[in-house]
């Protein structure tokens, strides 16, 4: 067993949804669930959720490999402005490499983020693909 | 109570197959003669739980080098380094112990280049960034692309790294002592786009040390730690810009309004894990505009920096301090400097956690 | 109590593998693909499987539905290539959808008719009471032995339905019968990465028997004749079976085309002819009568009768439609075909 099992099954929210920490006190807000404002360390926040519709501000084709990550190469991942007008980062699927696009519109999908081949979890996430016209938004 | 710095070395950064983490620690212990008497030692290392299964590091190579004295060891991603000079002149200031070693070391030639990678890469969030498929090449792609934008030509970045891979010709201990043209950056592979394996580090195994004492009388030559800071960023996807190095920029423009330090000036070791982030820093820092003039900033990277010196995570920020000691204090065989006044900038992920020195030739 | 369906989602991957490349490689004759009716199949990348191609569809569906997590009590996930041997599959997609706990939750198995029993269960349990709103999702990323000729057909994709009360539906299913046999057609044995089949064997005495006797059975029970039925959808293992078996039913091509999907997708298993029925409840008029047959291997088939009311017009286009998912296609090379569906001997 290579990949922890409670530490995915922990964190699934924040990774199955895209949720949001707004901080009651500076205003702010950040990506994931968190106890505490990123930005003034205000524990007066609330969580709410993303709808994971977003534009593509800026994109790289990655060639990098790593272990285990040589299925998904070449990939693009992108920084993704979600229509609450906050940013994230995220891989881009669905696509050819080249079809990616600043300006892209972009809505979140269940992925595989990795998994403990041939016996093991899997953990899933959120991922982003082009968002066609009347997509899950 | 103050400390100086009085003595180090290092071992050449490369690929030591037959050296373990314990060899090059023990190898550089003792190539470095200040170092001894120590009453504590400061280890500075990053990966050994994945590089080596070792938990509890600096016990074993303590143990290894025969001796009994008290040992940490300090991590913090690629900035461990300098945050084990904090450590150690912390317990100089409390008077803990009157002479403390830092002793920074690194395996990442024991796997093949991707699984090293993937160890690598956790110097950033493992569930919201790694998960995710962002690598620190990514950032790095992301920050040249936004410095593309504002004005910066993709040769300004190249310049760079042919400026490290000049100045590491004269550096004993550096990894890639041969000269670079701009135009071969176009065969250079891609890691992420636009950044090229030529934007990045070098991986090396390495081991560096440097004794610090709280007494500088008696030695040949000493340094003094005149000051130290640190400051945790904000993840850089929750930033405005990637490039935004806020927390180095604060950290350097606070020695520039308390201590007078211009970085034309002095001796200056900068973190260039890949080249857009020395130059987000001196373009923030005011010190270029995006012409790219570097010619005025002679005693940046003496070093070959991160680029050409090499990038043995965990114990870079023990040889920026080693570097940084030998040329306020004579130099390198071919490579000194006039100043008295040298800088340490150090930082994790893009500017995950960044830290500074700030160093001043006492004898 | 009566039920119908609220919502549906699709999800079709847009990579497209073409049959004549298939028939090239493995040395089958060119005029192959067009004997089976088949032009192309999709295929799901590499990070996408049954649970994350079902997500996609099932998000649709409730919204489609208009219905949120809280409103759903059971979820069944039909599916033959569940990412887990043993794990529920329906729990990872309800999680994810933020579907709440206190809810019915399994994956079936039955071949290709699973997610078609799964639709008979949700009318069972809406009818009787036990719950208001059913999520079913069928969902495959179909396996074939490379080189067979199921791997001219066997593609990926998925769909959902929301079943609730007729009442609140844009559809409604007023009858619905299922008729199974043991027939083993075609199988994959624990430990096989690939299923086996009968070839001649998994047409007449098993596709072709099972459907024609649930359409038969339905029309009995209910006394409808097949020109009483607007459209008609059966499982699509190929493009060449529906069309037969509407002949052998007398009821003309035309009232099949519209829900023939597989020419131009593949066979997508457990989703084959509930995408059929979504692409046909958004193309009919109100009023229409729809008539839908499963088929899964082993084998057994599911009959329905479905009739669309006017309000179907209201949520159409609260998703993407299956139209637009055939059509936002790309095509890629049997290479990339063999690396997204991890068909290469590789170390990892």
């Amino acid at each position: 067993m290579k990949l922890s099992v409670p530490q995915f099954w922990r964190v699934k929210e924040s990774l199955y949804e895209m949720i949001l920490t707004r901080c009651l006190t500076c205003g702010r807000v950040s990506v994931f669930k968190r106890p505490v404002c990123l930005y003034c360390g205000s524990t007066k926040v609330v969580h709410e959720k993303s709808q994971g519709v977003g534009v593509v501000e800026s994109f790289t084709k990655v060639y990098y490999k790593q272990d285990s990550s040589e299925d998904r190469l070449p990939g693009t991942v992108a920084v993704v402005r979600l229509s609450e007008g906050v940013k994230i980062v995220g891989e881009v699927v669905g696509v050819k490499v080249d079809e990616v696009r600043e300006g892209m519109v972009v809505e979140a999908v269940l992925r595989r983020y990795i998994s403990d081949d041939p016996y093991g979890v899997i953990y899933y996430g959120l991922k982003f693909k082009p968002l066609k016209q009347n997509s899950t938004r | 109570m103050r400390a100086y710095i009085v003595g180090g070395s290092a071992v050449k950064v490369d690929r030591h197959f037959e050296y373990s983490y314990r060899d090059l620690a023990y190898k550089v212990l003792s190539s470095c003669e200040a170092c001894g008497n120590a009453e504590y030692i400061v280890v500075a290392s990053a990966l050994p739980e994945l590089m080596a299964h070792q938990v509890d590091l600096g016990v074993h190579i303590v143990q290894w080098a025969g001796r009994r004295v008290p040992v940490v060891r300090v991590e913090s991603g690629e900035s461990s380094g300098i945050a084990a000079v904090e450590v150690a002149t912390s317990l100089i200031h409390s008077g803990t112990a009157r002479k403390v070693v830092v002793l920074g070391v690194e395996k990442v030639t024991e796997y093949p280049t991707y699984i090293a990678n993937r160890m690598y890469s956790l110097i950033l969030d493992y569930e919201f960034e790694v998960l995710r498929g962002v690598s620190p090449p990514v950032y790095a792609a992301l920050a040249m692309r936004e410095l593309l934008k504002v004005g910066f030509s993709r040769e300004c970045f190249s310049s760079w790294a042919v400026k490290m891979h000049e100045n590491a010709t004269r550096i004993p201990h550096a990894m890639l002592k041969f000269k670079i043209s701009p135009e071969s950056f176009k065969e250079a592979q891609v890691l992420a786009e636009p950044v090229t394996l030529y934007d990045s580090f070098a991986l090396g195994d390495g081991a560096s040390a440097i004794a610090l004492s709280s007494e500088p009388v008696g030695y040949e030559v000493a340094v003094e730690v005149v000051y130290g800071s640190s400051e945790v960023g904000l993840p850089a996807y929750a930033r405005d810009r990637v490039s935004e190095l806020q927390a180095s920029t604060k950290l350097l423009k606070q020695l520039r309004e308390r201590f007078g330090v211009d970085l034309r000036k002095v001796t200056v070791e900068l973190h260039d894990s890949y080249t857009p982030y020395p130059i987000a820093l001196l373009y923030s820092l005011g010190y270029i505009d995006t012409r790219c003039e570097l010619s005025e900033l002679e005693f940046v990277n003496l070093s070959g920096g991160l680029k050409a010196r090499g990038h043995p995570i965990g114990a870079t920020g023990v040889y920026q301090v080693y570097e940084v000691f030998k040329l306020l204090t004579g130099g390198f065989d071919g490579v000194s400097v006039s100043s008295e006044v040298g800088v340490v900038h150090s930082m994790s992920g893009p500017d995950n956690a960044s830290r500074v020195l700030l160093l001043r030739r006492w004898r | 109590m009566k039920a119908g369906i609220r919502g549906w989602g699709a999800y079709i991957p847009r990579f497209r593998l073409s049959a004549l490349e298939v028939a090239s490689l493995w040395g089958y004759d060119s005029r192959l693909p067009k004997a089976l009716n088949i032009v192309e199949k999709s295929v799901a990348e590499e990070d996408e499987d049954a649970v994350t191609m079902g997500w996609y569809a099932a998000k649709v569906a409730l919204r489609r539905a208009r219905v949120g997590g809280e409103e759903i009590d059971a979820v069944f996930f039909g599916t033959e290539s569940k990412p887990y041997a043993v794990k529920p599959s329906a729990t990872i997609v309800a999680d994810a959808l933020g579907i709440k706990r206190r809810k019915l939750a399994s994956d079936m198995e039955f071949a290709c008719r699973a997610a078609g029993e799964g639709l008979r269960i949700g009318v069972g349990l809406v009818g009787g009471g036990f719950a208001q709103n059913v999520l079913v999702i069928g969902s495959d990323t179909a396996q074939a032995n490379p080189g067979d000729l199921l791997d001219f057909t066997a593609s990926s994709g998925a769909v959902a339905f929301v079943i609730g009360p007729e009442s609140s539906s844009v559809a409604s299913i007023e009858a619905s019968v299922t008729y199974v046999t043991d027939t083993p057609d075609f199988w994959r044995r624990d430990r096989s990465p690939y299923p086996e089949h009968g070839e001649i064997f998994t047409g007449e005495p098993a596709y072709f028997h099972h459907i024609i006797s649930a359409a038969k059975l339905l029309m009995e029970e209910t006394g409808l004749k097949p020109s009483d039925f607007d459209y008609a959808v059966f499982h699509q293992p190929n493009g060449k079976f529906p069309l037969q078996v509407a002949r052998v039913l007398g009821i003309p091509q035309e009232k099949v085309l519209p829900g023939l999907v597989t020419p131009y997708i593949g066979n997508t298993y457990n989703a084959s002819a509930l995408l059929g029925l979504a692409k046909v409840l958004e193309e009919v008029k109100p009023g229409s009568r729809i008539l839908t047959v499963t088929f899964g291997s082993g084998a057994g088939s599911d009959a329905f009768s479905i009739v669309v009311k006017d309000s179907i017009l209201d949520v159409v286009n609260l998703g993407p439609r299956v139209v637009d998912l055939m059509n936002d296609r790309l095509p890629i090379t049997y290479a990339e075909y063999a690396k997204f569906r991890n068909l290469f001997l590789r170390n990892v």
